[in-house]
């Protein structure tokens, strides 16, 4: 079946379409609410609540566009109205934090299942912007627009995920050397 | 030490990352299915409930109109022995008189007596009032017989009615008044002694003191019958014995016949006229009943829209945020019929407006770039195409978040309008009837579904957002309020209603927890015809 017939009859709500379209998504998007949530449980419940979302706003979809792009948006929207109410006070001086590239020595490359793990244990804030800046391609007006953040504030938040990573690669990586 | 490569940290992620794919726990596919199957079935659920509420709001009516309108069916059936088998014969007379044609009358036992003797057939009589008398009733027969009536204007009162002999020379007992109802049968009987007896009850309309006539033409021969010709009166006839005519007729039949001739028709002619004025005075009492019966109330009220609850049909994000009810108005025509003196039933045809604002609300935009097809972040909402929105609760970010240039958008509102075709159904009940009429209203109303709208108001400026996917077409509610009725003439009327009419499911199980009311004070002339 085809995805546009499969689409089709999920707008007609048809259960056995639903978990098709489950079956063939769940993945990719599973992947995506890992990235945005902090631990395992809450991805899942992201990811529900996404599909309960996107079963319900299916019908809204034109056909224009990638599915699978629309989808991921429903996913990222989730996981932001969950955790950007999540707030944290910053006090940032905008413009006053420049891009700089961020390198890590690495002496074996980290796994993914770690990567998620330091990824997940970032602050909300941190991790939202990381996940959108770093992983997803979204500009910081963007991410900014997103959030409801300044540009500058999430360059900020940015640049701390980013240090806050590297000293946990790091770290672990002494780690590893001390108990060879 | 060994030193190791240096990488960038973007790079590493996004290569490590890249085809990233992994397969949730089964259970969220359970968790999901079963979401998807309890809304479905609640969709179905609802229906059912409706047709069950429907029967019982039904039943209930009718019950209050059999109970209401019916309620003289309740009977206490007196048997009256007869000559033979009529059809029973209701009566709603308070008394009834027994007039007696025969001259000089001595009314004695054995005559009573004996007229009782020949009973053959029974004969039912359905009476509402307590007084009541039958020409045959052998106790009141004997009672009478006690009495002293010959020739004089004596009152006989026994077993609650009354015998009065006006004309001592006719001898004949005729009441003074004349009564409610009548009723008519001529009947003749033959009897085993060869001899046709003919009584005729003669019941005539009195206005003040209702009674009912029964006049006995006691012959002896057949041939002495005498035929009442007048169509109006309302004769009932019943055995007397022709034994009984030998001791109290007179002296000369021919004589008694002649006289008797004429006061029959003294008497029937008196019957035709009471006839005539208790028919129109019960024409008349009938326009006035059926005056009062039917009302048209055009009406117009303000309506209140708010919650009993907390919760959010929109999103239930917005459960806790402040909802502001709105001030609509509700126009239409309502018309009661009143079963009796207490009871009244209504029905009409109300359009109305309604709506809540939800405040505290962050309404922002999303770039084009990043959330185009997006759409708005809201659960209950089908948003028109095009726009894109992140609409989310205000009171999740603290007031230093806020850039100044976007205060306002934090300050947003979410609107929800309705509007509805309303068809109420309910019971009033008059508690007081003084220069002020107070009715206590009860019922239900059913509401048709024609207007759904959702608005952002930002900065006092409303764009149209989209409609709640979460309403139901067709809804009840349960109505309860009390009535002021203050008459300015005889046909038109001042009402106000103060009602409350609270939704019971106007909103889809999946609304979360809103509880929507609605208060009116509906206010208009009522004709009454």
């Amino acid at each position: 079946m085809s995805l546009k017939k499969l689409i089709i009859k999920c707008k007609k709500q048809d259960i056995d379409a639903q978990g098709k379209l489950y079956t063939q998504f769940s993945g990719i998007l599973f992947s995506l609410c890992l990235k945005y949530s902090k631990n395992y449980a809450e991805a899942q419940d992201n990811l529900q609540d996404s599909f309960l979302t996107i079963f319900k706003k299916i019908e809204q979809y034109n056909h224009k566009g990638s599915f699978e792009g629309w989808m991921k948006r429903i996913v990222i929207n989730t996981a932001l109205q969950r955790y950007r109410k999540e707030s944290v006070l910053d006090v940032i001086k905008e413009d006053t934090i420049a891009e700089k590239i961020v390198e890590v020595e690495l002496h074996e490359t980290p796994s993914l299942d770690f990567l998620l793990h330091l990824i997940q244990q970032l602050p909300d804030r941190y991790r939202l912007v990381f996940n959108l800046y770093v992983l997803d391609g979204y500009s910081h007006k963007e991410i900014a627009e997103m959030l409801n953040i300044s540009v500058g504030t999430s360059k900020s938040n940015l640049s701390r995920a980013r240090n806050l990573l590297k000293d946990k690669i790091e770290e672990n990586q002494f780690k590893n050397k001390q108990t060879p | 030490m060994i030193m190791g490569n240096k990488k960038n940290i973007d790079k590493l992620f996004q290569e490590q990352f890249k085809g990233f794919n992994q397969t949730p726990n089964h259970k969220v596919w359970d968790t999901i299915k079963q979401d998807l199957e309890t809304s479905k079935s609640n969709k179905k659920t609802v229906p059912f409930w409706m047709f069950f509420s429907g029967i019982a709001a039904t039943i209930t009516l009718l019950i209050v109109i059999g109970i209401t309108q019916f309620p003289s069916i309740k009977t206490t059936p007196i048997i009256v022995e007869e000559p033979s088998e009529k059809p029973p014969i209701s009566v709603k007379n308070k008394n009834i008189l027994k007039e007696n044609t025969l001259e000089n009358t001595v009314v004695n036992t054995p005559f009573l007596k004996k007229n009782n003797t020949p009973i053959s057939s029974r004969r039912t009589i359905n009476l509402q009032h307590k007084s009541i008398v039958t020409a045959t009733s052998k106790s009141n027969s004997e009672k009478n017989n006690g009495a002293s009536l010959q020739n004089k204007n004596t009152a006989i009162t026994s077993n609650s009615f009354q015998i009065t002999n006006t004309t001592p020379k006719n001898s004949s007992f005729t009441d003074n008044n004349t009564t409610h109802k009548q009723f008519q049968k001529q009947n003749k009987h033959s009897k085993s002694d060869n001899n046709y007896v003919q009584n005729k009850v003669i019941t005539i309309a009195v206005k003040n003191n209702p009674q009912l006539i029964v006049h006995n033409s006691d012959l002896k021969k057949p041939e002495k019958e005498v035929q009442n010709s007048l169509d109006n009166t309302i004769v009932t006839s019943e055995k007397n014995n022709a034994t009984a005519q030998h001791s109290n007729a007179t002296e000369d039949p021919s004589e008694q016949k002649n006289n008797e001739k004429k006061k029959e028709d003294i008497a029937t002619a008196i019957a035709a006229q009471e006839l005539k004025k208790e028919t129109k005075e019960e024409d008349e009492e009938k326009l006035i009943v059926a005056q009062n019966k039917w009302s048209i109330i055009p009406s117009i009220a303000p309506v209140y829209y708010n919650t009993f609850s907390k919760g959010s049909p929109i999103d239930t994000q917005f459960a806790n945020n402040t909802k502001k009810g709105q001030i609509n108005a509700s126009y239409g025509i309502t018309v009661s019929y009143a079963l009796n003196k207490k009871f009244s039933i209504r029905t009409g045809v109300h359009a109305l407006n309604l709506g809540y604002d939800t405040q505290d609300v962050a309404v922002l935009p999303i770039s084009s770039t990043v959330g185009a097809g997006v759409g708005v972040n809201l659960k209950g909402v089908n948003a028109l195409s095009g726009i894109d929105l992140n609409i989310t609760n205000a009171n999740s970010f603290s007031v230093s978040q806020i850039p100044k240039r976007y205060s306002a958008l934090f300050n947003s509102s979410l609107n929800q309008r309705l509007g509805y075709i309303e068809v109420p159904l309910e019971i009033g009940y008059q508690i007081s009837n003084k220069k002020i009429n107070i009715n206590i209203l009860a019922g239900m109303s059913t509401f048709v579904l024609n207007k759904n709208e959702i608005y952002s108001e930002t900065n006092g400026i409303e764009s149209y957002l989209g409609s709640g996917n979460n309403l139901n077409k067709i809804s009840f509610s349960t109505n309860i309020g009390v009535g002021f009725k203050y008459s300015i003439s005889k046909y038109l009327r001042f009402n106000l209603e103060p009602t409350l009419k609270y939704q019971v499911n106007a909103f889809t199980k999946d609304a979360g927890n809103f509880k929507p009311y609605i208060l009116g004070v509906y206010s208009g002339f009522s004709f009454q015809f």
